[in-house]
């Protein structure tokens, strides 16, 4: 019954461990196909190029320069607000197509609009503010508001992930994107109707670009189009021209990066999950080498060969995992598989075509790799038995020996107490063992709950507890005194801020330069900063002082003191004061001094509103574009849920894991005492005796247990953190002390949890059998 | 005055199996045994003296009958009740010592003690002492001979001062020479402390430590003797198998020698 039950686990555990590997290959694959689909649907561009500076008439000319182009798209893409009826405006990013043929929207249905007042929303938009084809919408672009019929909802390869820029959390019904003809959005914003703001070009092939996750440039095959491109930009005196490829795309870059993040955890799993297999079937085919010793002394007494021995013991591991691994194949492949991964996984994304297909390449080598690493674990025990020597078992020379150190610790303790603690390490190497299966048992479950519990510390944190203004409104150079006396008469309190992008010298990452009125770790300031080495940036240093994250500190290399170089209208030398925890990489300066660096003025004034007060349309009428606090932190909380659903899988393969590991070793320890305690129970130990003898041990295995799991936890966390980090998307790793002391709660009670089991076993053994049979 | 036995067994039966595969390992044992007494239970293999003992010890339960010890019948079926029984009253010496390797000789005695409430270290030390291992107090149970483990074993049976001592094949471990040095360290004790005590074997030479050999067959007591007479007929016996060999040995020879002169 003990051996079936074994091998049941075991069997369980290779199954679960196939089917994750399966399913997390195959989605990857899928989702891989399913991005390369879309994009080459969508034609999406290759190169683009930004005018910062504003929109400018001559982009069809630089695009008939650009002779290298397959395509060469002019457009407008400019920032405004949506009318929705009854509440605020929400912040909108309008698209003006002119030739319409790169970075072109996937219909879900309609058509392009053509006329004037035409436009097409984007889907997640039209989703959750319940806008269909033949309703009239009211939009602005800074300049008054206009009514557009929508004429069609589509997707667009650009939003997939629905944020505004540099948003890292989805603002679904808070956000909105719109696509119109360039001359209906010129009309819009009072510009001239050849006003452009942006080229989108689509190249021969698809060249590679250059990833914001690693050090190499794999750009090599991109940048002399850039090159050409950026001789022509200059020739036409527009140096202020921004060219990005895919990789400096939000959207396109954040899904790469999280497909990656899955595609380089995939072995990680992988090899925790056959390890893990491995292990327990090591210890597992260990402790049937051991209780079936004299059946294989007395085979070896009759002449048995050892081979023969070693064969029968090593078929069991390749039987076990050859057929754990077919059942998690067939699990892998069924409608609780792969597809049903993939298919959550763009539902959650928003991704509207998805086509799923199995792989059994990936599949045989999931299968054959998992078959031979459980197989390879096998060896040593198989190895052990056919070693066993017949007068050596026979003569009761493996029996338990004490251990003095351990009498000398336990010497004053209550024997009942000391029995405890010494079974608990009487064998250093089986304690080590059962750690570390208790330890990888926990890597899946514990890693992935104190990523997740960092992740929304982080968000926490940055989202809300160091902002502390509830509006925020983008505004015209124009039109920002207009803001600035409105919020005088209206606000509680406002602080002006101005944001650019800058990149770093000779390389293609950008990140965000933003300046702030008020630097301060306290709720004085509309953005308060979480400051985590250094000091605040001093004003009015020479060069200028700054703070900057400590993704970009952990990835540059650039540390509290040093003066670092970076691109911002020309190179610009700057202190690091201290280092700050942001979202995303961002450099912070005192206002003045980005000021006198960028000649601006602002670009937006943040607002904290008393309770009642609301953006009245004076305000809509001169904004740009107007967020709201708190639905950037609905977005964030949207965005925790959907990824704890979809961390759901993870949880519950981890939960299986770890609970049947912690089970099977833990009765394994059991089992090994069986003579031990039926002799007990003979010499008149009651129950509570026993549970008692019982529960010290297992408190101990579940302390030093659950400590290694909380460990190993931490390792798997760093490993996954790393994995999913890249340039825009870099997070720290925050223990939270709470979730930490769960996973080792979580061991420390499967582990007291076995004391009853292990009674309900000791009150069901033979007491006769068990006394009577050889002390092993 | 009169006292009653201390053990006392009426018409007890142990039956295994149903039908056709039905054993009767007792078949209707009725035992008087009284207090002091130290009983050697003989027999084959499958005379159902370990059954016997196991009943005994409540280790196992009858089919059919009464046991009374000390006038008190003996629970039945109540695991819990059982082992309080057992706690209370037997000292159980097992045949591979089951001494537990991660405690040293004292400890064992101890945790026995412990496990009773009756914690002596005085008498635990007392015991080692009486059964000549004094010195050896911390030695772990891998560090001592079979037959230190086994006189541990005796003093662990004797640490909670029982009534009744039990031993199932105590000396099937060891070597005759050992044996005897085991079971009259046994002998020595529990006539020292007025212990009765059953001990099973198949090794006719421990019936002189016997007061009273019983033996068992097919489940049945074919025979009941003082231990003496048991002795004395049990060492004719074996005289009569040395005799058998002598004779047997005797004849191959003449046979031998015969058939060379012959041929």
């Amino acid at each position: 019954m003990r051996t079936k039950l074994r091998v049941a686990t075991v069997f369980l555990l290779i199954t679960i461990s196939v089917y994750a590997g399966v399913v997390m290959a195959e989605h990857t694959r899928n989702a891989d196909r399913v991005y390369d689909d879309f994009y080459s649907a969508t034609n999406l561009a290759d190169l683009i190029v930004d005018f910062d500076g504003g929109p400018i008439q001559d982009a069809s000319e630089i695009c008939n320069q650009f002779v290298s182009a397959n395509a060469c798209e002019t457009s407008l893409r400019l920032d405004g607000s949506f009318d929705k009826e009854n509440e605020d405006a929400i912040p909108a990013i309008w698209h003006g197509y002119s030739t319409y043929e790169v970075s072109t929207l996937y219909f879900e249905e309609g058509e392009m609009a053509d006329a004037m007042n035409e436009i097409v929303i984007d889907r997640h938009a039209a989703d959750e503010l319940d806008i269909a084809i033949g309703d009239e919408v009211n939009i602005s672009s800074g300049t008054g508001w206009s009514k557009f019929n929508v004429v069609g909802i589509a997707n667009h390869p650009e939003h997939l992930w629905f944020t505004p820029d540099s948003v890292m959390m989805p603002q679904e019904g808070n956000f909105i994107v719109g696509y119109m003809t360039s001359q209906a959005l010129a009309e819009l914003s009072n510009l001239s109707l050849d006003s452009r703001n942006r080229i989108s070009i689509d190249l021969p092939g698809t060249p590679s670009f250059d990833l914001q996750d690693t050090t190499e440039d794999e750009g090599a095959e991109i940048s002399t189009y850039k090159a050409e491109l950026s001789q022509i930009l200059t020739a036409g005196n527009h140096s202020d021209a921004r060219i990005s490829d895919r990789g400096l795309m939000q959207s396109v870059e954040l899904l790469r990066m999280d497909l990656e993040g899955t595609r380089k955890s995939l072995p990680i799993m992988g090899l925790v999950l056959t390890v893990v297999s491995g292990l327990v079937i090591a210890v597992s085919l260990d402790r049937l080498v051991k209780s079936q010793s004299r059946e294989i002394a007395v085979m070896r007494t009759l002449g048995i060969e050892s081979k023969d021995i070693m064969f029968g013991y090593l078929l069991a591991p390749l039987i076990i995992g050859g057929a754990g691994s077919i059942a998690g194949i067939l699990l892998g492949i069924s409608p609780i598989g792969s597809s049903a991964m993939t298919n959550f996984y763009f539902e959650f994304m928003g991704v509207p075509v998805v086509i799923t297909h199995h792989y059994p390449d990936l599949i045989a080598m999931i299968g054959i790799l998992t078959t031979i690493g459980v197989f390879l674990f096998g060896i040593r025990p198989a190895i052990k038995a056919a070693k066993m020597m017949p007068l050596e078992v026979m003569s009761q020379q493996s029996e338990v020996k004490g251990r003095r150190w351990l009498n000398r610790i336990t010497k004053g303790l209550p024997v009942s107490i000391a029995l405890g603690i010494r079974s608990t390490f009487r064998r250093p190497g089986r304690l080590a063992l059962t750690l570390i299966a208790l330890s990888l048992s926990m890597v899946i479950l514990g890693g992935t709950m104190l990523m997740m519990s960092s992740f929304e510390q982080i968000f926490q944190q940055t989202m809300y507890e160091s902002e502390n203004w509830d509006k925020e409104v983008i505004a015209s150079e124009e039109n920002l005194p207009g803001v600035e006396s409105w919020a005088q008469q209206n606000a509680e309190a406002h602080e002006k801020f101005m944001t650019f992008t800058a990149s770093l010298i000779d390389q293609e990452r950008t990140f965000a330069v933003s300046g702030l009125e008020v630097i301060s770790e306290f709720d004085d300031a509309m953005h308060s900063q979480i400051l985590i080495e250094g000091k605040l940036p001093a004003k009015g240093a020479n060069p200028p002082q700054v703070l900057i994250d400590e993704g970009m500190s952990e990835i540059l290399g650039w540390k509290v003191g040093e003066e670092v170089e970076f691109e911002l209208f020309g190179t610009q030398k700057v202190q690091v004061s201290g280092v700050n925890r942001e979202l995303s990489r961002v450099m912070t300066f005192n206002f003045d001094d980005l000021k006198s660096l960028s000649g601006m003025n602002a670009t937006g004034i943040r607002l904290e509103l008393a309770d009642e007060k609301q953006v009245d349309d004076e305000l809509e009428a001169i904004s740009i574009m107007i967020m709201d606090s708190k639905d950037r932190q609905q977005g964030f909380e949207q965005m925790m849920e959907q990824q704890d659903a979809a961390m759901m899988t993870f949880y519950v393969i981890g939960v299986a894991i770890a609970v049947s590991i912690l089970f099977n070793t833990l009765m394994m320890n059991l089992a090994e005492r069986d003579t031990e305690l039926a002799t007990l129970r003979v010499l008149g130990a009651s129950r509570w005796s026993l549970a008692w003898i019982l529960t010290v041990e297992h408190l101990l295995i579940g302390l030093i247990g659950g400590i290694a799991g909380m460990l190993s936890s931490v390792i798997m966390a760093e490993v996954l953190v790393s994995t999913f980090s890249t340039w825009s998307f870099h997070l720290p790793l925050v223990i939270d002390w709470f979730v930490s002391l769960q996973i080792i709660a979580f061991v420390f009670v499967i582990a007291l949890l076995t004391t009853p089991v292990g009674m309900w076993r000791i009150s069901r053994m033979n007491l006769i059998e068990v006394v009577s049979r050889h002390e092993r | 005055m009169e006292f009653g036995p201390l053990i006392e067994l009426k018409d007890l039966t142990r039956y295994f199996g149903e039908g056709d595969t039905e054993v009767k390992a007792l078949d209707g044992i009725d035992l008087d045994i009284k207090e002091g007494e130290i009983i050697a239970l003989l027999g084959p293999s499958g005379s159902g003296k370990t059954t016997l003992l196991n009943l005994v010890s409540a280790l196992d339960n009858p089919t059919s009958g009464e046991y009374y010890f000390a006038g008190e019948s003996v629970s039945r079926g109540n695991v819990e009740k059982m082992t309080a029984f057992r706690r209370e009253n037997i000292g159980y010496i097992f045949q591979f010592f089951n001494l537990l390797g991660d405690l040293t000789a004292l400890e064992n005695i101890q945790l026995v003690q412990e496990l009773s409430g009756k914690k002596d270290e005085v008498r635990a030390k007392k015991l080692l002492e009486m059964v000549g291992l004094e010195g050896l107090e911390n030695r772990f149970p891998s560090q001592m001979s079979g037959g230190q483990r086994q006189r541990v074993a005796i003093a662990r049976s004797l640490a909670k001062s029982p009534r009744l001592i039990l031993g199932d094949e105590l000396t099937g471990n060891l070597d005759t020479e050992t044996s005897t040095l085991v079971m009259n360290v046994l002998i020595e004790l529990c006539r020292e402390e007025g212990m009765t005590t059953i001990f099973v074997t198949h090794d006719e030479n421990l019936t002189k430590f016997a007061t009273r050999v019983i033996r068992l067959d097919s489940g049945k007591v074919i025979s009941d003797e003082d231990g003496h007479l048991a002795t004395l007929s049990g060492q004719a016996k074996l005289a009569v198998k040395d005799v058998k060999k002598g004779a047997k040995k005797l004849i191959e020879n003449v046979k031998e020698k015969a058939g060379r002169l012959l041929g």
